[in-house]
């Protein structure tokens, strides 16, 4: 049973993160890169990545944008793995530091974009929002799936 | 002896032995998980080259199928239901409260609306009521305003210089004119409020007026009161008399008082003009006309 939470754990916590969007809390449902970003790059579940690289796929769908998530998912992931000067599965408060940069290049380009086309300040605050409501639930999520990993191992 | 000895060697040389197959049994141990994290390592490198290779491919892609995208469009058929389906059964539960959430907070909005409402209906319920009033108080200034309407703006008194009361006819000239804004069809009063007659004709300073005694006189006049109309018809010296009218069934009685209407002319409406003196033959009955003194008039200028 535990084995198979362990398993399945990380595909629900994406769905129900990308499910549950609503437009104040959870723009876009853009929670769903941290179970993404948690077991693919820090804890990484190697049955997951398919399904990292779909619910990218899916927040593309949210975002109205094509491949822009993924991308940048391919390309954390690929230099998560090629490179060895920075290990990004080790580091302080579960690589939030790394989360952070991630989410927010794509946010900033997403919102520098947006922002040129409709010539106007909104959506850079909105991506500000975005940014600093996913870097404050990053912590106590990624918290409660290390919790649920260590109950799973037991 | 040489048995505990050989026991004590070979005891010794026995866990030297073990001791030496334990360490060996850990190197192989060692070198398994070596291999292990080195294959690892070796399978999260080609997984990182092929997320490497992917870009370029997306790059391409978003180049190639632009704008349609085609592929991703139909790849999204099928997955974003698939996923919308599988999150839905995830986040029933989260679902379900949100909804029973939104369900209080629109029954507690529709509780306060409609006390608000409530209250609302009851404020227009009273300004309705004050409306009926206010509506009826309208029409009935708008009555009045029709007869103010059709008062003339000033009234000119004048002395009456002569009067010419024959037989046939009821005329009297006036001692003002056109100078003093009188006109012609002009009404004429007594004193007291009475209708005496209209503005014939008018001089700088004079001006003739047709009595309604006058033979030549006939005035449209309403019974005060009611709706019957008639006509009173000038009879000279004689009294006019109150004739042809709307109301078959009106029964003429003595004392009841008649006032002009204006019927479309310059005679202004609600002007008294005298009382029934008695039943008559019942189609035609004398009026005793309340125009009483006769040395001055005033005359009702119009627009």
């Amino acid at each position: 049973m535990k084995k198979i939470i362990k398993i399945l754990f990380p595909f629900f916590a994406t769905l129900f993160l990308w499910r549950l969007s609503s437009n104040i809390i959870n723009p876009n449902g853009i929670f769903a890169l941290i179970p993404i970003f948690y077991y693919s790059i820090v804890k990484e579940h190697n049955e997951f990545i398919p399904m990292a690289l779909i619910g990218c796929f899916l927040l593309d769908r949210n975002f109205d944008i094509v491949l822009f998530w993924t991308a940048l998912f391919c390309l954390l992931y690929a230099a998560a793995g090629l490179q060895s000067v920075i290990n990004f599965s080790d580091r302080r408060l579960r690589s939030v530091d790394i989360f952070m940069i991630f989410i927010g290049t794509g946010i900033s380009l997403l919102s520098v974009w947006s922002a040129f086309l409709t010539a106007s300040f909104i959506p850079i605050l909105t991506a500000m929002w975005m940014f600093i409501i996913s870097a404050v639930v990053y912590a106590p999520l990624t918290y409660m799936f290390e919790r649920i990993e260590c109950w799973t191992k037991k | 002896m040489p048995c505990r000895f050989g026991f004590a060697y070979f005891d010794i040389k026995r866990r030297k032995i073990k001791k030496i197959v334990e360490k060996l049994n850990l190197g192989a141990k060692l070198a398994i998980m070596d291999i292990k994290t080195t294959s690892s390592k070796i399978a999260k490198k080609v997984q990182a080259g092929i997320a490497a290779c992917l870009l370029p491919v997306f790059f391409l892609y978003v180049l190639l199928d632009k704008p349609d995208y085609k592929i991703m469009n139909s790849m999204a058929s099928f997955v974003v239901p698939a996923a919308h389906m599988v999150g839905d059964g995830i986040t029933w539960p989260v679902r379900v409260a949100k909804t029973i959430n939104k369900n209080m907070l629109v029954r507690h909005g529709i509780r306060s609306e409609n006390r608000e409402l409530r209250k609302k209906l009851d404020e227009l319920t009273l300004e309705q009521t004050s409306c009926i009033t206010l509506a009826a108080e309208n029409q009935r200034l708008e009555q009045s305003l029709d007869i103010v309407r059709s008062q003339p703006q000033r009234a000119v008194l004048s002395r009456i210089i002569y009067e010419n009361s024959s037989f046939s006819s009821n005329t009297f000239s006036l001692d003002k004119g056109e100078t003093s804004g009188i006109k012609k069809n002009n009404t004429v009063l007594s004193k007291n409020g009475f209708l005496l007659g209209v503005i014939a004709a008018v001089g700088p300073n004079w001006a003739t007026v047709r009595g309604i005694r006058d033979t030549g006189a006939n005035t449209p006049v309403r019974v005060a009161g009611s709706d019957v109309l008639g006509f009173l018809r000038g009879r000279g010296n004689a009294q006019p008399v109150f004739e042809l009218f709307s109301d078959q069934e009106f029964s003429p009685t003595k004392g009841i008082m008649l006032i002009s209407v204006s019927a479309g002319g310059n005679l202004p409406d609600g002007i008294p003009i005298g009382r029934i003196v008695n039943a008559g033959n019942g189609k035609s009955v004398p009026v005793s006309l309340g125009a009483k003194t006769m040395s001055e008039a005033i005359v009702l200028i119009q627009k």
